[in-house]
């Protein structure tokens, strides 16, 4: 293994940063920001949007910070980047216009006009000719954050049954859409008593219930990942009943998170293996792995966890008996992608796409969350391809047939796009990955008894994220410009 | 004059840029380095290393994982150092991450398991997670003393 080229990257990106933060610092900065030597020692593990933002908030506060961040970018999923052939964000899309505290920090570096953007209903959009096919007929069902009662009438297939009981369900969205703010979820504990799935059918009854599940709802959940019937209903009915935009930020997904590793000492290729319980200051020592794979610890006065949930149980030590409940609870939704990248030669010369409900007549349609033929976007540095995404409800017989991904889904592709053959493959990228939180009944509940514990009193250690916040990259921006506000009012 | 002139302002802006990097190097350098780092001692490259290829890595592909993890585009890669940063989270062989992915030991339901590839390891004892626990135990265990 080559260590020099680490170090040289290191070193590299290091100047690059340097220049960047002098460049920057001087016309754009608060002056005191950057000074060494004032104000408690803070150590940010994860350089995703939560740890970049509450690193941003102590930073202001007169924290001297370090951030690690285990990947070689910055950003977590809210960035860019090049996977194989394909450019493109490893996650999140676009951002809802709900964000508030994301528009907010936006605006304090300047920036808000380039994470602003033109609406896009993600995936269902009529503008794009992407509609949905249930078997009765191909339709619009609506955005990830809407359910406009009125656009759900329009399905075709429902029963009169449900269309006359539909209207029942508006009380609750705007008892929701006024109380719950869908980016904090710990506002929403009085929702956290049943699934989505339980919800329909107890509002609507068994047939109708399934009717507006399989039509409409298993296809917002499907965005996330979840089951209808394991995910809290607060999760899903926050966004809906906000009936926000969803945008694609006109500076790119990671706009926001390049702009902050402009301005924030972060350490990349930096892993922290473990953090252990306090001391007797009420301090914590994180070990970690430099970018050399050097082992080394640091004992800061502050530790902010902002590293995706799932990490929780296996790197601290000591969690308290919220926590720890909390932690063993943190998992995260499977998104089964795969494209296959096309020689030019062979490439689709418009775009094509399908998408259908899993209740859907033809076996294979139903195993079939979405799937695309793109033509090549030079400005977008992406070659052509086709896409396919298995939908969440067959993924476990992927999962249980011991094979790849593409081989999987090559006989469900080829039966949907026939024109697609082995010999004009190039390249095949497989794009499943650990995707967002999972949001059972009762976690709200146990996010929010972790929060009013760390916010008691001062502490050398706090948790910030999408696992005590919400599933999606505003919610955890906002978890950590939240943490941050109870560290500075704790230690400053 | 002119040539003289334009090397001094050359080196004015070289000295302005480097002292800049150099007063920000310093600033982020004090930040890590002003908390009690200590235990910085080399890695057994040898030891841990020649383990992983010899024995860790032909239990990996005799267990189906690089039919996802070889392509180079999912994480981890099957990289020594892509790997070896994944067990190094966790403070045991048995608690680390790559031992609760690939043994799918935490799932949220049997429905749905941890690993998107499923169950590679049919016991914690079973391959490749016993390769894995005594790779671990090279790297961290008890005979190191930079544990």
């Amino acid at each position: 293994m080559n260590n020099n080229k680490f170090k040289t990257d290191q070193q590299r990106r290091n100047l690059l940063k340097g220049l960047a933060v002098a460049t920057v610092g001087s016309s754009v900065m608060p002056g005191s920001l950057f000074a060494a030597g004032r104000g408690p020692t803070a150590v940010v593990i994860g350089a995703g949007i939560a740890g970049l933002a509450a690193a941003w908030s102590l930073r202001k506060a007169g924290f001297q910070v370090s951030i690690f961040e285990k990947e070689k970018f910055t950003g977590g999923r809210m960035v860019e980047s090049q996977t194989g052939p394909l450019y493109g964000a490893p996650h999140a899309e676009g951002v809802f216009n709900e964000n508030k505290e994301m528009f907010a920090l936006a605006a304090e570096l300047g920036i808000e006009n380039q994470v602003r953007g033109e609406a896009y209903d993600q995936v269902w959009n009529p503008d794009d000719g992407i509609g949905l096919d249930n078997g009765h007929g191909v339709y619009y069902p609506g955005g990830m954050s809407d359910f406009d009662i009125e656009n759900t009438l329009k399905i075709p297939g429902l029963s009169p049954e449900t269309i006359k009981k539909l209207p029942r369900l508006q009380a609750d969205m705007d008892e929701i859409n006024a109380t719950v703010d869908p980016c904090l979820l710990e506002t929403g504990t009085a929702y956290d008593n049943e699934s989505v799935g339980e919800y329909y059918m107890r509002m609507l009854g068994k047939a109708s219930g399934k009717e507006i599940l399989d039509y409409k709802i298993e296809q917002n959940c499907a965005g996330w990942g979840w089951d209808p019937f394991e995910t809290s209903k607060v999760a899903l009915l926050s966004w809906l009943a906000s009936k926000k935009q969803f945008v694609y930020p006109r500076g790119g997904i990671g706009a926001l998170t390049h702009k902050l590793d402009s301005l924030l000492p972060v350490q990349n290729n930096t892993t922290v293996r473990y953090i252990t319980p306090a001391d007797s200051k009420g301090r914590h020592t994180v070990h970690y792995l430099d970018a050399n794979l050097e082992r080394r610890s640091v004992t800061p006065d502050v530790v902010v966890c902002a590293v995706e949930g799932k990490y929780l149980d296996s790197m601290v030590q000591g969690l308290t008996p919220k926590q720890e409940a909390l932690a063993k609870n943190c998992f995260f939704t499977k998104q089964p992608v795969v494209y296959w990248v096309l020689d030019e030669q062979h490439a689709s010369k418009e775009y094509s796409t399908g998408a259908y409900t899993s209740s859907h007549p033809d076996p294979i349609k139903a195993q079939t969350y979405h799937w695309l033929a793109m033509p090549g976007s030079p400005q977008f540095n992406q070659p052509p391809y086709v896409r396919y995404s298995l939908s969440r409800r067959h993924t476990p017989a992927w999962q249980n047939s011991d094979m790849a991904i593409e081989d999987y889904c090559w006989p469900l592709i080829k039966h949907l796009y026939p024109k697609l053959e082995k010999s004009h493959v190039v390249d095949v990228v497989d794009h499943t990955s650990d995707s967002l939180i999972y949001i059972p009944v009762g976690y709200v509940n146990q996010m929010a008894e972790v929060l009013r514990e760390q916010r008691k009193g001062r502490r050398g250690f706090y948790l910030a994220g999408e696992y005590v916040s919400g599933a999606h990259t505003g919610a955890a921006c906002a978890s950590g410009r939240s943490v941050a506000r109870d560290i500075i009012g704790h230690w400053i | 004059m002119v040539l003289a002139a334009n090397r001094i302002m050359t080196l004015a802006v070289f000295f302005l840029v480097i002292g800049h990097v150099v007063a920000t190097e310093a600033e982020i350098g004090e930040v890590v380095a002003g908390y009690d780092v200590a235990g910085d001692v080399d890695r057994d490259v040898d030891q841990g290393e020649i383990f992983y290829l010899n024995y860790v890595l032909p239990k990996l592909s005799e267990n189906g994982c690089l039919k996802c993890h070889a392509r180079g585009y999912i994480r981890p890669t099957i990289s020594y150092e892509s790997m070896f940063r994944r067990l190094a989270i966790g403070d045991s062989a048995e608690n680390n991450v790559v031992i609760y992915k690939i043994a799918n030991v935490r799932s949220f339901s049997q429905q749905i398991p941890n690993h998107p590839g499923g169950q590679r390891c049919a016991t914690i004892d079973a391959e490749p997670c016993k390769s894995i626990r005594q790779w671990w135990e090279i790297e961290f265990g008890l005979h190191r003393t930079d544990k």
